[in-house]
C-alpha cells in the first residue's frame, strides 16, 4: 500500500512537468512498483516536449501570411480601434497518416481518421451517444490523439509481460475523454495483434432499463450468484466482432470439458470459437460460457501465445449495486452477478502476458445514486471512486489522469468543427469568437462539443 | 370709455382724431377720475363746462393723484404686512415661551434648536414631513410678494402686464421678432449657405420645471412650455440661427456623459507585482467581490472553483459580457468570492457588475462609456416580489373549482 503511494506521487510528479508547456523531461526513470516486483519504465518517458510550442494555424511564417481586419464599427461599438486576426491558410489540425499504432507526441492535439470497419469494431458501441451523431453528421469518424492515450501506449510497448499484468487506469471529470481515450488504447492493441476484452460501456450492465428489468437468471455453475443473460450474449457477439479473425490463427483449443447439461458438453480439445458459438446460441448458458473462455485465454496468454488486453470503461462499476432484486427484495450488488464477476477475476494475479487498461468514470458513481444531482458534481479521484474495498483490491495500480484540453488542443478542435461547418455564425470564425468558446466551455471537450453547437 | 366720459368729451369728435389726441384723452380720463372720486365725497359738484378744453384742477392733494389700482395695491399690502406682523409676533412669542420650557436663553434658540425641541416635546411618527408639527418664521410658509407693479399714475411697468404673464409673452416676443429678422436676412441667400444648422450636440433645452421658475407668480401652463419649444426650435434650426446662439444658450443645459460621475479607483499592485482592482457588487440579495487583474490571461476563479462554478452557460456568458465588449477577454483575469449566495443568475449578475466596475478603471473613457450603455454599471434593483395572501404566488392563483 505504501510503496503504490510513492509511486503514485512520483508519477503526478512527472505529469505535472509535462503539463507544464516549457518544462523539458529529460531522461527521468520512474518505476512503477508491484508485490514485489519493480517494473523500470526508463524508456518511455525518455521524451522531449518542444519548449514553448505556441500554437498558430500556418506552419512558420504567421506574419507574413496573416491578414489584419479593422472592423467597421460606426454606431454600436467602440471607437478604439480593435483588430482582429484571421488566418486564411488551410489550419493545421489533422495528422499526416492514420495509422493508430505510429503515433508520437508531435501528433498531441492533431485527428486521425478511423477507418468505418474500425469505427464499428472498436469506438462505436459505449461511446457518449453525442459522440455518434457527430459522427453521423460529420460522415466521418475521428479520434484527437492525446497524451494520456501515449502515455498508456508507451507503458503497454515497454511493459515486461513475464509478470502478472499491470493495471492503468484513467481518471479525470466528466467528459474529458477518458471513454475516447480508451477506445484508442483498444484500437492500437487490436492492431498490433493482441487480444481484446473490452466493455465499452459498464453503465449498460448496471443501469436500469425502461422497458423493465435487466433479463437474469439464477446461476446453473455457482449457487447464489445470477446470471445477465441478453447481456452476456451482447458481449459474445461483440468480442466475436472483435477478435474472431485473430482466433482463428491461433488456433486455442479447451484443455478441460465442459459439461453444461445431461445432453451438451463441450469436450476437451475442442476449438474456443467452438465454445464462442455455443455460448452464441444458447443464452441460458452464454454467461457461463464467458467464464470458460477466459479460463482458456488465460491459459493461452501464460504459455505466451498470446498478448492479452483487458479494456473495462468505468471500472468502479465492479462494486456498484445494480437494480436487480433477490427472492427477499434486497438490491443485488455487482459482485453477486456471474457475469460481471468474470471480467473482475481478470484483474487477479494468477496469469501474466496481459495487461489491464480501464477508466475510472464519475458517471457510473452518479447512477443510481441519490447524494448527486448531476454527475458533474462527482469528485473525480481514484480513491473516491474505487472506495476501500475497490481500492484494495486494485492496488497498486498507475494512475494516468486525462484533463481538459490545452490552448493548442482546444484551437485544433474548433477549428475542425469549423471545417466541418458545425460552427459557421461568422463572429465565431475570428480569433476573438474562438476564445469566447474556449472560455464559456473551459476547454472540457464534451462541453466545447455541445456548445460549438450554439455558434 | 364709460359713460361718464362720453358725456365729458361730447364735443369731440374721436373717431377723427389723431394719436396725440387719444393719449391725452387717456390723461384726462385717470385724471377725471380722481376728480370725481373727490366729487363723490359730496364737498363739491362738478362744474362741467362742455365747451373748449377741460379745466384743470388746481388743487387737489397728493393723496387724490393716486390712481385707484395704486391705491387697492397699497391697502391690500397694509393688510398683508399687518398680518405678517402678527403672525411675526406670535412666532416669536411661541420661540420665547419654546426657549422658557427647553431652560435655554432667548438668543441661543435658534431654527434648529427649536426643530430640535418640538421632536422632543411632540414626537411624531408620521411618515410625511410636512404632516408634523412646526414652527417656523411666517416668511417660511407665507409667498413673498413681488411688490408694485405700477407707475404712481397707476400705469404698469411692463407693457404686457394685462395678459397675466408679461414676462413670459415678453419673452415670445422678443423670441418671434428674431425669428422674423431672421427670415428678412435669409431672403435672396442661395441654397448652399443654408445647410448650416442646428451644430449643438449634447445639448438640451431646460425642463419644464426650470422653465416655470423663470417666471415667478405667473402661471405658465406646459401648453406655453411647447410653444416657446416651437419657437426656439425653429431659430435653432434656421440657418442663420447661428446668430442668437448666445441669446438661445441662456435657455440650455449641456449634458455631461453619465460615466464622468462613476467613481474610479486607483488600480493597487498585489504582492505579486500585478494591477489589480477591487470591486464589490450586488444582484437581488447575493453579494460578490471581484479582483480584476490586469495583464492576466482569463483565468477565471470563482469561491475556488473555475468558470464551471456556473452550469449554465448563460451565467458564463453573464461573466463575460463586459469584457467581450472591450474586446479584452483573455487579458484579465478574474478572481471572485460570492459571500452571500442567492441562486446562480443572481451570484452571475453580482458578479458581473462587479467585473464591469473594476474594468472600467482600466479601459478608455470610450470604453467607459459604452460600458454604461450596454447597461453594465447600472445596478438591477429588482426584487422577489412577496407571495400575497390568497394567491398561489406572487402572481399565480389557486386552480379555479366549479365547487
Amino acid at each position: 500500500m505504501k510503496r503504490s503511494i510513492i509511486s503514485y506521487r512520483s508519477y503526478c510528479q512527472l505529469l505535472r512537468l509535462w503539463s507544464s508547456k516549457s518544462a523539458r523531461v529529460g531522461s527521468s526513470s520512474v518505476c512503477c512498483v508491484k508485490d514485489n516486483i519493480v517494473t523500470s519504465l526508463p524508456a518511455c518517458f525518455q521524451l522531449t516536449v518542444p519548449p514553448g510550442r505556441s500554437y498558430c494555424t500556418s506552419t512558420e511564417n504567421v506574419d507574413e501570411e496573416e491578414d489584419v481586419i479593422e472592423d467597421d464599427i460606426d454606431d454600436v461599438g467602440p471607437t478604439i480601434p480593435v483588430f482582429q486576426h484571421r488566418t486564411n491558410l488551410p489550419a493545421k489540425f489533422r495528422t499526416q497518416h492514420d495509422d493508430p499504432t505510429k503515433f508520437s507526441l508531435e501528433d498531441v492535439g492533431l485527428y486521425y481518421k478511423v477507418s468505418p470497419e474500425d469505427y464499428k469494431k472498436y469506438i462505436q458501441s459505449g461511446q457518449w451517444p453525442g459522440y455518434k451523431k457527430q459522427v453521423k453528421t460529420f460522415t466521418e469518424a475521428t479520434v484527437m490523439v492525446r497524451q494520456p492515450a501515449l502515455e498508456v501506449l508507451d507503458i503497454i510497448e515497454n511493459a515486461n509481460y513475464d509478470y502478472p499484468p499491470l493495471r492503468l487506469f484513467f481518471y479525470g471529470k466528466v467528459g474529458t475523454g477518458k471513454s475516447m481515450s480508451l477506445s484508442h488504447v483498444v484500437q492500437h492493441c487490436g492492431h498490433q495483434g493482441m487480444l481484446t476484452i473490452h466493455i465499452p460501456d459498464f453503465n449498460e450492465l448496471i443501469r436500469h432499463r425502461t422497458s423493465g428489468v435487466r433479463p437474469h437468471a439464477p446461476s446453473e455453475y455457482t449457487d447464489g450468484l445470477i446470471d445477465y443473460t441478453d447481456d452476456a450474449l451482447n458481449w459474445l457477439q461483440y468480442f466475436k466482432l472483435q477478435n474472431e479473425e485473430l482466433l482463428k490463427k491461433l488456433n486455442i483449443k479447451t484443455t478441460k470439458e465442459y459439461v453444461w447439461s445431461a445432453r451438451d458438453s463441450t469436450p476437451v480439445g475442442s476449438d474456443i470459437l467452438d465454445l464462442l458459438s455455443f455460448g452464441l446460441e444458447r443464452k441460458k448458458y452464454s454467461s457461463d460460457c464467458i467464464g470458460a473462455m477466459f479460463r482458456e485465454i488465460k491459459k493461452a496468454a501464460n504459455e505466451k501465445r498470446v498478448k492479452v488486453l483487458v479494456a473495462i470503461d468505468g471500472v468502479n462499476g465492479l462494486w456498484k449495486n445494480t437494480t436487480i432484486k433477490d427472492s427477499e427484495k434486497k438490491i443485488i450488488n455487482a459482485q453477486k452477478v456471474s457475469t460481471i464477476q468474470h471480467f473482475h477475476k481478470l484483474f487477479e494475479h494468477n496469469w501474466s502476458n496481459g495487461i489491464c487498461v480501464g477508466t475510472l468514470c464519475p458517471s457510473v458513481e452518479a447512477i443510481n445514486n441519490t447524494m448527486y444531482e448531476n454527475k458533474m458534481d462527482v469528485p473525480y479521484t481514484p480513491q473516491y471512486l474505487l472506495k476501500k474495498e475497490g481500492f484494495d483490491y486494485m492496488d497498486p495500480f498507475v494512475p494516468i489522469i486525462v484533463s481538459e484540453y490545452n490552448f493548442k488542443e482546444a484551437h485544433n478542435c474548433i477549428d475542425y468543427y469549423i471545417e466541418r461547418k458545425w460552427i459557421q455564425s461568422p463572429r465565431s470564425l475570428t480569433e476573438s469568437g474562438k476564445k469566447e468558446i474556449m472560455m464559456l466551455a473551459n476547454m472540457n471537450p464534451l462541453q466545447l462539443m455541445t456548445i460549438s453547437g450554439r455558434f | 370709455m364709460s359713460f361718464a366720459v362720453q358725456n365729458y368729451f361730447r364735443h369731440l369728435k374721436l373717431a377723427n382724431c389723431s394719436r396725440n389726441e387719444v393719449r391725452i384723452i387717456s390723461k384726462f380720463f385717470l385724471h377725471c377720475s380722481a376728480r370725481q372720486r373727490q366729487n363723490e365725497g359730496g364737498e363739491k359738484k362738478p362744474t362741467v363746462n362742455f365747451v373748449g378744453p377741460p379745466d384743470t384742477p388746481k388743487s387737489i392733494a397728493k393723496q387724490d393723484l393716486i390712481s385707484r389700482a395704486m391705491l387697492t395695491y397699497l391697502e391690500r399690502k397694509q393688510k398683508v404686512d399687518e398680518f405678517k406682523q402678527i403672525n411675526a409676533d406670535e412666532f416669536d412669542l411661541g420661540r420665547r415661551h419654546l426657549a422658557n420650557i427647553m431652560g435655554i436663553e432667548e438668543d441661543e434658540m435658534t431654527s434648529e434648536k427649536i426643530r430640535e425641541a418640538l421632536s422632543y416635546l411632540m414626537p411624531s411618527s408620521l411618515s410625511n414631513r410636512k404632516a408634523r408639527p412646526l414652527l417656523e418664521p411666517p416668511e417660511y410658509y407665507f409667498p413673498q410678494n413681488v411688490g408694485n407693479q405700477f407707475d404712481v399714475t397707476g400705469r404698469p411697468y411692463h407693457f404686457l402686464y394685462y395678459t397675466y404673464k408679461a414676462n413670459y409673452y415678453g419673452l415670445m416676443h422678443d423670441l418671434a421678432l428674431k425669428l422674423e429678422t431672421l427670415k428678412r436676412l435669409n431672403f435672396g441667400l442661395s441654397h448652399t449657405n443654408q445647410e448650416q444648422g442646428r451644430t449643438k450636440v449634447g445639448v438640451e433645452w431646460i425642463s419644464f420645471n426650470k422653465f416655470v421658475e423663470l417666471f415667478p407668480e405667473e402661471k405658465v401652463t406646459e401648453h406655453d412650455y411647447r410653444r416657446f419649444l416651437v419657437l426656439v426650435e425653429r431659430i435653432d434650426d434656421h440657418p442663420l440661427g447661428q446668430k442668437y446662439q448666445d441669446f438661445l444658450d441662456q435657455y440650455r443645459i449641456t449634458l455631461k456623459p453619465k460615466s464622468e460621475s462613476f467613481k474610479l479607483i486607483q488600480p493597487l499592485i498585489d504582492e505579486d507585482g500585478r494591477e489589480y482592482v477591487k470591486n464589490s457588487g450586488k444582484r437581488k440579495t447575493s453579494e460578490a467581490t471581484v479582483k480584476l487583474f490586469n495583464h492576466g490571461h482569463g483565468n477565471i476563479n470563482i469561491n475556488g472553483k473555475d468558470i464551471t462554478y456556473f452550469k449554465d452557460i448563460m451565467h458564463r456568458q453573464a461573466i463575460l459580457a463586459p469584457l467581450q465588449l472591450c474586446g479584452v477577454v483573455d487579458k484579465f483575469d478574474i478572481e471572485a468570492n460570492v459571500m452571500v449566495s442567492a441562486g446562480p443568475s443572481a451570484d452571475a449578475g453580482a458578479i458581473r457588475i462587479a467585473v464591469a466596475k473594476s474594468l472600467a478603471c482600466f479601459v478608455p473613457d470610450d470604453m467607459k462609456e459604452h460600458l454604461r450603455i450596454a447597461g453594465y454599471l447600472t445596478v438591477d434593483p429588482r426584487r422577489r416580489e412577496r407571495k400575497k395572501a390568497g394567491q398561489e404566488g406572487a402572481r399565480m392563483k389557486f386552480p379555479w373549482k366549479k365547487r
